[in-house]
């Protein structure tokens, strides 16, 4: 047998989730056959999900699109077939450049960009190409996954996300999310490390309405009413302050806002435009930042005239209301569960002691309460947020070892840090959130779909494009959407009902869409264009040491993502299309001008805006730029990694940081009487009621939806080896959810089953107001007596997608849309939902 | 007589939208500050120039950004910042950009 005339393997990025896994691309003869985890990479340590060994057969999948097709069918519906042509990219490229030089001659705003191709995003289309064409609207993403989320992260923490110290954790509570088990941040890395820190001890408390795959290996599975999180917290937090007197009072009186003195009306008591806080060595008010003071954190005061207390004074008198006895009923957790888990939590927060790490003595909170998704996609889900990070402050467990951080609040030697605001807090460093100004609001009419200055405290608000499109729009913008282009975000499957997605959809008089298949968005596309597979492309440092890159993995890191095979048929990689498009329509020279501000790149490899480059050039140059000239694209394809350890001060920066965090939010008051302005000048009805200093629980409108037979909840779970939508058309991992007993079915309590006469196995429907689903229930003790659960984003419709087509259930049909159904504050979907159940005939 | 110095100011973004030009050279002096030749601008160009990328006198909007050759001012000087002979100023109007789904 011949030797085979190629055997190498070639170090990339896996892009079957966000975590961006290091992989060895085993290529034989130019096919690939193996893909491993890249023991080099500090994001995988040489481990690999189902998801990313999987990768492999997507790649061949013979239903890929592999030429740009264009729709002959006008009428355009879900089930309607388009009736596609194959055309040449030629042909294609003329299309869509023509479409986009008219709307740009009419108005650019009325371009839409859809896409959660984070990459992409982020350093091409977000801050270069959108604004180079003169449209704000390239930020259609997510509806209820981080929406709450990043926001309360940013101003809470300074970073993106919510992470926590595996090394060093002795006791976490993970409130509706599964860091650890294959989820979240790196999610090998941490999934070894919970498994290390299991052996070590460490408690897990999952509270959860569904025995999911971290509570069923936790050491306490607390199932929740769906949308209760925030009630539970509060509760937990009125324990620790007003039964148990336990709290870091020194982190809270130095590194917080706890002690600045608050008035009557929620304001901060100032003096010469800062913030005073009573200094109980002199019994004077003082300013916060006054060298020697001894800060009051209880009392009341008189200071001038003026009647005030701490803001932790406030935060006690506030969290009262939720002494156990009063949020049982309304979580159904029991009383005495909360009080013990409390005091276990304040317990083992060890709060006073202190580690040696690397040498440096540091305070050591091994406790941490954990969020993500699950806990806040309901209306009110900031509130939430809020207060599960000011339980973790309460603590002191925060970027000390053990406990609460962002991931990235300050960069390798120093690159960059947090910012500090006048009142001496932290924001975020501006390598992470520029933009995010959740202290200083403008008071403007937006001209954007998301409506941003409605929404001031937010990150995204995507939910707005589908609010602004659906229906008549209230709020009136001066322009009609006129393209769309979408790529790797199927706004069918992801969003909230697909019939109230193509209401928007149908808005729109021309719609590209970049796509690897057929799926349910480019059915009601115009124009398909092949988009290249992730193994056959470049992305430049898929895993953003900005945001995504835990320091669980102990380094910062740069990689890149290459092509590890020839690419399938014609497809190519979006942002290289775009870019052509620029070139042909005159405005690529802006964005290379752009891209030298915004990628900060150096001379001698500034782009020069007369040339024109490939993306492989680009990257080139900002490697060498970072790097110098010996780390140019070259070096990366061969070595993969370029590493910076993380020192002790950097994994763990809580101490040496100079911004205090907010456990009183007095800027949300701030954003009330600003969004009121702006709702008024736009001339509609704008409820503001959520911009409160302190964060409540307040039940969702699906509390109000129990009439009659929608005696049930709904909540959506995932699972660890299928990522959002774009992983349900790979055939070995539809293989694993089909031998899985949980995947494609409708999860159901036990006892709940039986009242209604449903077996374990029988078909059932599930009707909520948006919508309704049939499935297979499945009867199991593992979820809560009030819910029925449904996993992933499956039961896809798309003829384009005949391995998913068809298979478990869709969760999103059953959610509404509408101002009424969104988070207020973050614009964060509610997927809180009552709905019935019924034995399917 | 030495010719008047000329600084390249580019527009990049979503400023175009609201002005009719991509890039002008405009005359000031050596050492003349970034805060007054975006004084001279704003007279220039008028209202939508402003409100695009000013919320107040002294302050850039959130989305804002104005460089001395692709260096952000907020890095220099801010608006104190001299521009020398053959200098460039990109006045950058984005979008709001922290991310997340």
């Amino acid at each position: 047998m011949a030797s085979p005339r190629e055997d190498v393997w070639v170090h990339s990025s896996c892009d079957m989730c966000f975590a961006a896994c290091g992989i060895l691309a085993h290529r034989v003869d130019g096919v690939l056959t193996k893909i491993e985890g890249d023991p080099d990479c500090p994001a995988s340590g040489g481990h690999l999900c189902a998801k990313g060994q999987a990768g492999l057969i997507g790649l061949y999948d013979p239903s890929r699109v592999t030429r740009p097709l264009r729709r002959i069918n006008p009428r355009k519906g879900i089930g309607v077939d388009p009736h596609w042509e194959e055309i040449s990219w030629e042909t294609a490229l003329y299309m869509l450049t023509d479409k986009l030089t008219k709307v740009r001659e009419k108005d650019p705003r009325g371009l839409v960009i859809s896409s959660f191709d984070q990459i992409a995003l982020s350093y091409f289309i977000r801050p270069v190409w959108a604004p180079a064409f003169g449209t704000p609207n390239a930020d259609w993403v997510g509806y209820y996954c981080g929406n709450y989320l990043h926001a309360s992260m940013y101003l809470t923490n300074g970073s993106f996300h919510s992470d926590f110290d595996l090394d060093y954790c002795n006791y976490a509570i993970l409130l509706g999310n599964q860091q650890g088990f294959m989820a979240g941040l790196n999610a090998t890395v941490t999934a070894r490390k919970m498994a290390d820190a299991r052996r070590r001890g460490m408690r897990v408390v999952v509270v959860d309405p569904v025995g999911t795959n971290a509570a069923a290996k936790a050491d306490e599975w607390v199932p929740i009413r769906p949308g209760t999180d925030g009630a539970f917290i509060l509760s937990l937090i009125d324990v620790l302050l007003n039964e148990l007197d336990c709290y870091d009072r020194d982190f809270l009186a130095c590194r917080t806002n706890a002690p600045y003195l608050v008035q009557e009306d929620g304001s901060y008591l100032k003096a010469d435009g800062k913030p005073l806080v009573w200094n109980e060595k002199s019994a004077t008010a003082v300013p916060f930042d006054q060298d020697g003071t001894q800060p009051a954190l209880d009392g009341r005061f008189v200071v001038g005239g003026k009647s005030c207390r701490p803001a932790f004074q406030a935060l006690k008198e506030h969290v009262r209301k939720y002494a156990p006895e009063n949020v049982a009923a309304t979580t159904t957790v029991s009383a005495d569960a909360i009080r013990r888990i409390a005091k276990e939590f304040g317990e083992a927060a060890r709060i006073g002691s202190t580690i040696v790490i690397d040498g440096k003595v540091l305070p050591y909170r091994p406790v941490a309460v954990n969020i993500y998704r699950g806990a806040g996609a309901h209306k009110h889900g900031t509130h939430t947020a809020l207060a599960v990070q000011i339980l973790n402050m309460i603590m002191g467990a925060y970027y000390v070892p053990g406990a609460h951080r962002g991931p990235n609040l300050v960069g390798p030697a120093g690159r960059w840090g947090p910012g500090v605001n006048a009142d001496g807090l932290i924001t975020p460093p501006s390598a992470i959130g520029h933009g995010a100004k959740y202290y200083d609001f403008e008071e403007r009419k937006p001209d954007d779909l998301g409506l941003h200055e409605l929404f001031p405290i937010s990150t995204n608000r995507s939910p707005m494009y589908q609010v602004n499109l659906g229906g008549k729009s209230e709020f009136a913008l001066p322009y009609e959407p006129e393209v769309l282009i979408v790529c790797r975000r199927n706004l069918l499957m992801n969003n909230v009902n697909p019939e109230l997605s193509a209401e928007a959809l149908r808005k729109i008089p021309f719609i590209v869409s970049f796509s690897t298949h057929l799926d349910e968005v480019a059915e009601f596309a115009d124009l398909v264009l092949p988009e290249a597979h992730y193994l056959e492309r470049f992305d430049l440092f898929p895993n953003r040491p900005s945001h995504t890159m835990s320091p669980a993995t102990g380094y910062f890191y740069w990689g890149l993502r290459q092509p590890v095979v020839e690419t399938q048929g014609e497809a190519r990689r979006w942002i290289d299309v775009l870019y052509e498009v620029a070139d042909r329509m005159g405005f690529l020279g802006d964005v290379y001008k752009l891209q030298n501000v915004t990628l900060g790149l150096k001379d001698p490899y500034k782009l020069d805006p007369e040339k024109r480059y490939t993306m492989e050039e680009i990257y080139d140059r900002w490697t060498m730029s970072l790097f110098g000239p010996e780390r140019g694209i070259a070096w990366f394809k061969e070595h993969g990694y370029h590493k910076v350890p993380r020192s002790a001060e950097e994994k763990y920066p809580g101490p040496s940081l100079r911004p205090r965090f907010p456990i009183y939010f007095e800027n949300m008051l701030r954003a009330k009487k600003s969004v009121a302005n702006v709702a008024s000048q736009m001339g509609i009805e704008w409820d503001v009621s959520d911009y409160q200093a302190l964060p409540d629980w307040k039940p969702c409108p699906a509390y109000e939806d129990g009439k009659g037979s929608f005696d049930l909840y709904v909540v959506n779970f995932k699972i660890p080896f299928h990522s959002l939508s774009i992983t349900t058309q790979n055939p070995w991992l539809n293989d694993l959810a089909e031998h899985n007993p949980y995947a494609y079915k409708i999860l159901i309590n036990t006892e709940t089953a039986e009242r209604r006469k449903i077996k374990d196995g029988a078909t059932i429907w599930v009707e909520s107001e948006a919508g309704k689903v049939k499935g297979e229930a499945k009867l199991t003790e593992c979820i809560h007596p009030e819910v029925v659960g449904i996993a992933g984003v499956f039961g896809s419709w798309a003829k384009g997608k005949p391995v998913a087509k068809g298979k478990g259930v869709h969760f999103n049909t059953l959610l509404p849309l509408s101002k009424d159904r969104i988070d207020p504050i973050s614009t964060g979907v509610d997927s809180c939902v009552r709905v019935k159940v019924s034995p399917a005939v | 007589m030495t010719s008047p110095n000329l600084v390249k100011v580019s527009y990049l973004g979503l400023v175009r939208n609201v002005i009719g030009c991509r890039e002008e050279e405009i005359e000031a002096a050596v050492g003349t500050t970034v805060g007054e030749l975006l004084a001279k601008l704003t007279e220039k160009h008028g209202e939508p120039f402003r409100a695009s990328v000013f919320r107040s006198q002294n302050q850039l909007r959130a989305t804002a950004l104005v460089c001395v050759n692709d260096c952000d001012i907020g890095e220099l000087q801010g608006f104190a910042t001299k521009l020398d002979s053959g200098e460039q100023l990109s006045v950058v109007v984005g979008v709001y950009p922290p991310e997340g789904g």
